[in-house]
């Protein structure tokens, strides 16, 4: 298969899907508040482009935020359970503890905690607790996996802490933290939204409360509008993470080369 | 140069029992043995890596002891590339890294314009010579080898044989060379030590004594001999486990 039809393919599809979508909406006589016609929805999405756009910037703006802290927190984590094993056996099941809480579960405590006055914060919070556990998964597993002999020929060259860490652990660990990283990305995506329809009550200015707000005025349309903004949004964080990946990988990792090939 | 006296080492079984060997300064020994007798865990005591349940192991030496260990798999880094690799003892050292050094060190393993290639742009025989160069880059004075050909073509093996033999004899090096092929280790060594299956044992030793070229060694009389009379002691070395 080509290149091109690879990226066309899907496209196509949707573009099918969305004719007949039109098509049937128009023959049964739907109405636009139980399900809009593509037109209907490109339509809403051209009248309040510039509320909806500012939405997706800030759905985004606190996914990345919270992103980049669940990275660093997470790798910060592991590398402090590959120094001390006492500190990973105390620790460590409590990130467990917080992967396996729903978010929905401990959103309200959070909110109530942080306040509703600062309620970007509580979602920023609520976003991080969903989104570091895969980093911190997947690079814990990275350091556990280091090539037994390069760590006797570090030990043989009498190699620092600091220098087994900086030369070979987190070296050896990135294509594992750049997996955690790219499930992460989506993770804190879901966490914001999750967390904006919890707080939802009009002091969020993300995606999730167009969704929440034009639900309740039975703008299906406008919700679609904010849906398919939501969608592209995850997939726009999907393809930047991939991106990422790549570039660093694409000297020297199998994953990369096989990818070019 | 490395001295084990009465050496005992035990994981969950023991492994070896009553090693006593004496290396001198610029040697060249081989282990063979069959899997799992200890071999690899000699060079570890060797090293340091590891120490002896029992009985000492000592480097006698008037320089620092430098050790230079190649292991069975190349065991390079993929993300640095060849020369990077190859200086990354000088690095772990906090000496300063000598560029020239390395590619003089590249040039003498034949791998002369492939500094800045990755490990997965080469073969496995030119992976393993970077791992060689990589063990001398520090000056090493004690060789330590573990099956580094195992994994490699005859003809590929042969031609790395030659240039370890090389490199030895120019850098005087004290060497320890664990293999399973008796052929390898005759060709290469000065003398053989031959461990029984588990515990290893030191069962046999045997010295090379020639005068004239390994390629013409190969091809003599006494080489068959030594060759059946080593696998000889092999055998009885496993069956009598």
């Amino acid at each position: 298969m080509s290149k091109l039809s690879t990226y066309l393919s899907p496209i196509i599809t949707l573009v099918i899907i969305f004719i007949i979508w039109e098509f049937l909406v128009n023959l049964f006589s739907i109405e636009t508040y139980i399900l809009p016609a593509p037109s209907d929805i490109i339509y809403s999405l051209s009248n309040n482009l510039s509320e909806l756009l500012l939405a997706t910037l800030n759905t985004l703006k606190i996914t990345l935020t919270a992103f980049f802290i669940a990275t660093i927190v997470a790798i910060g984590l592991a590398v402090i359970f590959s120094l001390s094993k006492l500190l990973e056996v105390s620790l460590y099941p409590i990130t467990v503890i917080f992967q396996v809480t729903p978010v929905v579960a401990i959103a309200p405590l959070i909110i109530i905690w942080v306040g509703l006055d600062n309620v970007e914060t509580a979602i920023l919070i609520l976003s991080v607790i969903v989104a570091f556990f895969p980093v911190l998964a997947n690079t814990n597993l990275g350091f556990r996996s280091v090539d037994k002999n390069l760590r006797e020929l570090f030990l043989i060259n009498r190699a620092s802490k600091w220098q087994t860490l900086t030369k070979l652990n987190l070296p050896f660990a990135i294509p594992y933290i750049l997996t955690g990283m790219k499930t992460s990305i989506g993770l804190a995506l879901i966490g914001t939204v999750v967390a904006e329809f919890v707080a939802g009550t009009g002091s969020s200015t993300g995606l999730s409360w167009i969704i929440i707000e034009s639900g309740n005025r039975l703008d299906i349309a406008k919700l679609f509008s904010a849906l398919i903004l939501l969608v592209l949004s995850g997939i726009f964080l999907f393809l930047l993470m991939s991106s990422i990946e790549y570039n660093i990988l694409k000297r020297w990792h199998q994953s990369a080369k096989e990818k070019e090939s | 140069m490395l001295n084990f006296s009465d050496v005992h080492m035990k994981f969950d079984k023991e492994i070896l029992s009553n090693i006593n060997l004496n290396i001198d300064s610029g040697e060249f020994v081989s282990i063979l043995g069959p899997s799992g007798c200890g071999k690899s865990t000699l060079l570890r005591l060797a090293s340091n890596l590891v120490q002896p349940n029992n009985g000492t192991v000592n480097h006698n030496l008037e320089e620092k002891l430098s050790i230079g260990f190649v292991f069975q798999n190349p065991t390079l880094m993929p993300w640095r590339n060849v020369l990077e690799n190859v200086l990354l003892p000088l690095e772990l050292n906090k000496k300063n890294s000598s560029k020239e050094e390395a590619m003089l060190l590249l040039e003498r393993v034949g791998l002369k314009d492939k500094e800045k290639n990755y490990p997965h742009e080469l073969s496995g025989g030119q992976m393993m010579r970077v791992s060689i160069a990589r063990s001398l880059i520090n000056g090493c004075n004690l060789l330590l080898l573990d099956e580094p050909f195992a994994a490699l073509d005859e003809i590929t093996r042969r031609k790395l044989e030659d240039d370890l033999l090389e490199i030895w004899k120019k850098e005087k090096l004290t060497v320890l060379f664990v293999t399973h092929s008796v052929s390898e280790a005759i060709y290469l060594s000065q003398r053989i030590i031959v461990l029984s299956s588990g515990p290893g044992r030191i069962i046999y030793e045997k010295n090379i004594d020639y005068n004239f070229s390994k390629k013409d060694f190969l091809a003599s009389n006494e080489y068959q001999i030594i060759n059946n009379e080593i696998f000889e002691k092999l055998r009885t070395g496993v069956n009598n486990e």
